[in-house]
């Protein structure tokens, strides 16, 4: 048999007799690899997704016209008459609700799609589908002959929630409507389309309410022609390439999904600390069989190849294992994620988990080369320790207490450059991430000489409390290799739930404190509507005039929310006419708070918010061209930079009196109302209602207080995914810890028996084991508050701004440093539990017997 | 007996000595010969008398300090000795004390052993190969191929099968 074949066989027979360390081995893989596939997987869903939804909504479209409130369906007429040969589609596109599912629905004249090949109706009953656009344009004509139809996508039809024929009731902004379902349409993609609805665009636009506009027109153009018809356009309309439109909205969710990978290769960082533990442990337990090997002639580089080739195999398995688990968390992870786009961003519906080769390829290489790469350093180790030394076990122990001090010096300096990258004036979100790795790595290789400086320190303290604190203290300095990284491993994971801690929390009180100076009205007027908080349904006009005759209104300001097209794209703007005698509630973070309101209030300004003045370096000062209704382009003066946090996207505020000159809408989408008296806010919500029932469109009538508590609500939703990741980080680093402590207590197995022999009880075995893991769950968690703190310090103030453009104070939220104590110390006990019971139980006499 | 009984048994009445030492390594030298009298909830004080007592009794009352990989092989087996003996047990167990020691410190260590254990009328059952560690017993056992044999020292060491 070859030397390769009999080393084979010894590893294979080692782990058959060590079950446990062979199942911790792997474990510690899966569990890292599932974590960063289920967050692969749920970040190329979402964003497949949206390629896909794109793909369905746009077609073959190159460009699109928009115009500054939507156009007008004449204008439409006079370009299709100027332009006779261009391909072009009028388009209507909105969100509605049936039951609780939210669709997105396309007006489309059938008679213009053909070209675009968005969709084609399904066959009807007998007949046969056709490859011909224009015969699957004159079925999609058939199919909406009658006025009030929609066509389904094939994949909801087919999921048996609906028939051919079924009356649908739609929700839009509030309002009940009725419509037939007349079909399904098929797309190229079936995944793309679910989900989405098709009508005739003059039904769409009454269901809608967009009275007589249309919210874009489509067109194919050759190069040729885009001059063409960029001439021919009147000022009140501007042409946008297809694709920017689409870059805007995925830029948008660009930083969250940063942050999701980020927080998922943590989990992999702790997972490699886990891998390296077991590895090491297998290794070390070996020693004296590999010094007996080297004694006989096997080479050192034979051994260092057994290792890693061993570390392959195992990591193999996991990484498998750890893929197929990761699928499935990717389910319920989506399922958060999609709430947290929706609530934030726009409609998303991610209807297929995509699964592609490439994905396995990627948790393949972490799991594999990670694993190799913890197992290489015990490989080597064992590799160069010549035979003699092997059979020491003090050896192993001198040789890392040699090596500690230029272990926490390297340590130290990769901190500190970490540190400084954080700190360097840039906007690159992967080199704050890197900073942040670099950081918590250099952290890392200075704990265990730190826990070794700290236990010697207590030593001479726990030897005047008792043999089994002496015996805990003095176990946690001795084995530092094992020790030392069990600690390290645990703090960084501790560290990074006590960092994301005050992060969160930090963000949440500034978010709180905002909504208490924003939210200056004691009750807010609105349309609800069936989409995201993107969504801008309108007041009856009028409304606000019929307001303001209520007794007990002191003073109403209304609100208004647009898409307005600028030079740095598409941007939601909001209209804002102020409470008289008051400010507008906004913070202002740059400009001269003096003359920014004058200035804003009556000149050609606006303000930006602080995502956008971050994104695009745009300050108080500075101007902005926005695409007006009336002149076209126009120049802005940035009179100041203002604090929101209503979108990542940014914001522009303007005032009510400067829209008027450039905009002839004259409609609101909210009212705040002050009350003479503040405490007669709920009488006065129900004499709006009251007062309302002439107008038949439903209204949302909501205290400050209430929108504040839903707010915080979505704030809180928004961080589940977070959360979830950090516990499951700590969940990877609980089992690395366990497996150290293991492999710690089985190593000293020999030593307790004679402790045992000496005249010791089981429990008081289990008393000392239980003790050592306490001070090591404290000190991983006395060490791991500074880490935390200066993680969250990286977060909020370089990761936070910029991937959402947000700044906000810092704070500790209360009881969370008390919390990471708690998480670290009970974290140990329990991982120490069987480690403590299982070396109580052990026999005295078979430890004791000598080789 | 049950576990709480034989592990009374054994901290109240029995000393071990074993072959390879087996001191504690995380344990100074009067922390290990002080390790049984822990065990036993003895208070510090006593502990202290006790093992100063029996540390000069050992020759190593100025080593107290030191840990086991400081000392050499018959001064590890020397507080061994002192760990066995500390708690004044009825009955030492010595498997191979001079086993892992030269010939000069073995001797050395042979005379402790004999002198502390007569002095505090403790009984010794030494395992060993050794005719000469044998000779030093009142009495010899032999198990010689299953058998049990009983010897006189003298008898031992005439006897041309040793």
């Amino acid at each position: 048999m070859s030397t390769s074949r009999l080393l084979a066989r010894s590893s294979w027979q080692f782990y058959r007799r060590h079950p446990a360390q062979l199942l911790l081995s792997v474990l510690g893989i899966v569990l890292g690899v599932a974590i960063v596939t289920a967050v692969l997987i749920t970040n190329h869903s979402s964003q497949r997704a949206f390629a896909l939804s794109s793909e369905a909504l746009y077609g073959r479209t190159t460009h699109q016209l928009t115009g500054a409130r939507g156009i007008e369906q004449s204008a439409y007429v006079a370009l299709r008459q100027q332009l006779p040969d261009i391909r072009m589609a009028p388009v209507i596109q909105g969100h509605v609700a049936i039951a609780k599912d939210v669709f997105s629905i396309l007006g489309l004249d059938p008679f213009s799609e053909a070209a675009f090949a968005r969709a084609g109706a399904a066959p009807e009953r007998g007949s046969q589908a056709s490859s011909d656009s224009t015969v699957e344009a004159t079925n999609l004509a058939r199919q909406l002959l009658r006025p009030d139809a929609l066509l389904i996508s094939t994949a909801n039809l087919n999921s048996q929630q609906f028939r051919v024929g079924q009356q649908l009731d739609i929700n839009v902004g509030g309002q009940q409507n009725r419509a037939t379902l007349a079909g399904s349409f098929e797309s190229a993609s079936p995944a793309a389309s679910t989900g989405m609805l098709i009508g005739d665009i003059a039904f769409v636009q009454t269901l809608l309410q967009r009275d007589s506009r249309i919210d874009r027109i489509d067109l194919i153009l050759d190069d040729a022609d885009v001059l063409r018809v960029s001439e021919a356009l009147p000022a009140t309309l501007r042409m946008d390439v297809a694709a920017s439109r689409q870059q805007t909205m995925q830029a948008m969710t660009r930083g969250f999904h940063i942050n999701l990978t980020a927080m998922s290769l943590l989990a992999l960082v702790v997972g490699v600390f886990l891998i390296h533990n077991t590895m090491t442990f297998a290794v070390v337990q070996r020693r004296e069989l590999f010094a007996v090997k080297r004694i006989i002639g096997i080479s050192s580089r034979t051994l260092f190849f057994t290792i890693v080739a061993e570390a392959v195999v195992i990591s193999f398995a996991g990484s498998v294992l750890g893929i197929a688990l990761g699928y499935l968390v990717a389910h319920e992870l989506i399922k958060l994620t999609t709430q947290t786009i929706n609530d934030l961003y726009f409609v998303l519906h991610i209807q297929q988990i995509w699964f592609s080769p490439w994905l396995i390829a990627a948790g393949l290489f972490l799991g594999i080369g990670s694993s190799v790469l913890a197992a290489s350093l015990s490989a080597i180790d064992a590799a160069s320790t010549s035979p003699v030394q092997a059979r020491q076990r003090s050896v192993i122990e001198q040789r890392t207490h040699d090596i500690l001090p230029r272990f926490a010096i390297a340590g130290f300096l990769l901190a500190l450059v970490g540190l400084v990258s954080a700190n360097l004036p840039l906007q690159s979100l992967i080199v704050g991430f890197a900073a942040m790795m670099l950081l918590i790595l250099g952290y890392g290789m200075t704990l265990p000489w730190l826990v070794r400086k700290i236990a010697s320190w207590l030593k001479p303290l726990s030897s005047r409390l008792g043999i089994s604190v002496s015996l805990a203290v003095g176990g946690i300095e001795r084995n530092i290799s094992r020790t030392g990284l069990a600690v390290a491993a645990l703090c960084i994971a501790v560290s990074a739930t006590f960092g994301v801690d005050i992060m969160i929390g930090s963000f949440r009180s500034t978010v709180d404190q905002w909504l208490g100076t924003t939210l200056q009205s004691d009750i807010y007027v609105s349309v609800p509507s069936a989409a995201t908080a993107q969504g801008a349904t309108l007041l009856t006009p009028g409304f606000d005039e019929r307001a303001r005759r209520i007794p007990g209104i002191r003073s109403v300001s209304t609100g208004r929310s647009i898409q307005a097209a600028t030079d740095i794209g598409s941007l939601d703007m909001l209209v804002v006419q102020p409470h008289p005698g008051s400010d507008t509630g906004f913070e202002l973070i740059d400009g001269d708070e003096d003359t920014a309101w004058q200035q804003w209030s009556t000149g050609d300004a606006l303000m930006i918010s602080e995502p956008l003045a971050t994104k695009y370096q745009r300050s108080a000062g500075d101007s902005l061209r926005v695409f007006t209704e009336n002149d076209g382009y126009q120049d802005f003066t940035i009179t100041a930079v203002f604090r929101d946090y209503g979108s990542s996207h940014g914001k522009l505020l303007m005032s009510r009196s400067v829209f008027d000159r450039f905009w002839r809408d004259t409609q609101v989408g909210t009212l705040g109302i002050m009350l003479d008296d503040p405490a007669t806010g709920v009488d006065t919500i129900m004499q709006l209602r009251e007062s309302l029932a002439t107008i038949d469109t439903p209204l949302i009538i909501q205290l400050n207080t209430t929108i504040h508590e839903q707010s915080l609500a979505v704030f809180d939703r928004t961080f589940e995914v977070t959360r979830v990741l950090r516990w499951l980080t700590v969940g990877v680093a609980f089992v690395g810890i366990f497996s150290a402590l293991l492999a710690l207590h089985l190593e000293r197995a020999r030593e307790f028996a004679i402790i045992r022999a000496t005249g010791a009880t089981r429990l008081q075995i289990m008393n000392i084991v239980l003790l050592q893991t306490l001070i090591m769950g404290l000190l991983a968690g006395i060490l791991a508050l500074p880490l935390g703190w200066l993680m969250s310090e990286i977060l909020i103030k370089v990761i936070n701004v910029r991937s959402f453009g947000w700044s906000m104070h810092s704070i500790v939220p209360a009881g969370s440093t008390s919390g990471t104590l708690l998480l670290a110390a009970t974290s140990a006990i329990l991982a120490g539990i069987y480690p403590a019971w299982k070396l109580s139980r052990s026999a005295i006499a078979s430890q004791l017997r000598d080789d | 007996m049950d576990d709480s009984q034989r592990t009374r048994l054994r901290g109240r009445s029995i000393g071990f000595i074993y072959q390879a030492f087996n001191l504690i390594p995380t344990l100074n030298v009067a922390d290990n010969v002080a390790l049984p009298l822990a065990l036993s909830s003895v208070s510090i004080t006593d502990q202290h008398t006790r093992v100063e007592q029996i540390l000069q009794a050992v020759g190593l009352e100025n080593r107290g300090n030191d840990y086991p990989d400081t000392l050499s092989g018959g001064e590890q087996q020397r507080v061994a000795i002192a760990r066995a003996l500390v708690h004044r047990p009825a009955l030492i167990l010595a498997d191979e004390p001079t086993g892992n020691l030269d010939a000069k410190s073995g001797r050395q260590v042979l005379g402790l052993l004999r002198e502390l254990t007569d002095n505090r009328e403790a009984a010794l059952l030494l395992v060993t190969h050794s005719v000469e560690v044998a000779s030093v017993a009142d009495r010899v056992l032999v198990l010689d191929q299953g058998s049990v044999l009983e010897m006189s020292p003298e008898e031992l060491q005439s006897s041309p099968a040793w």
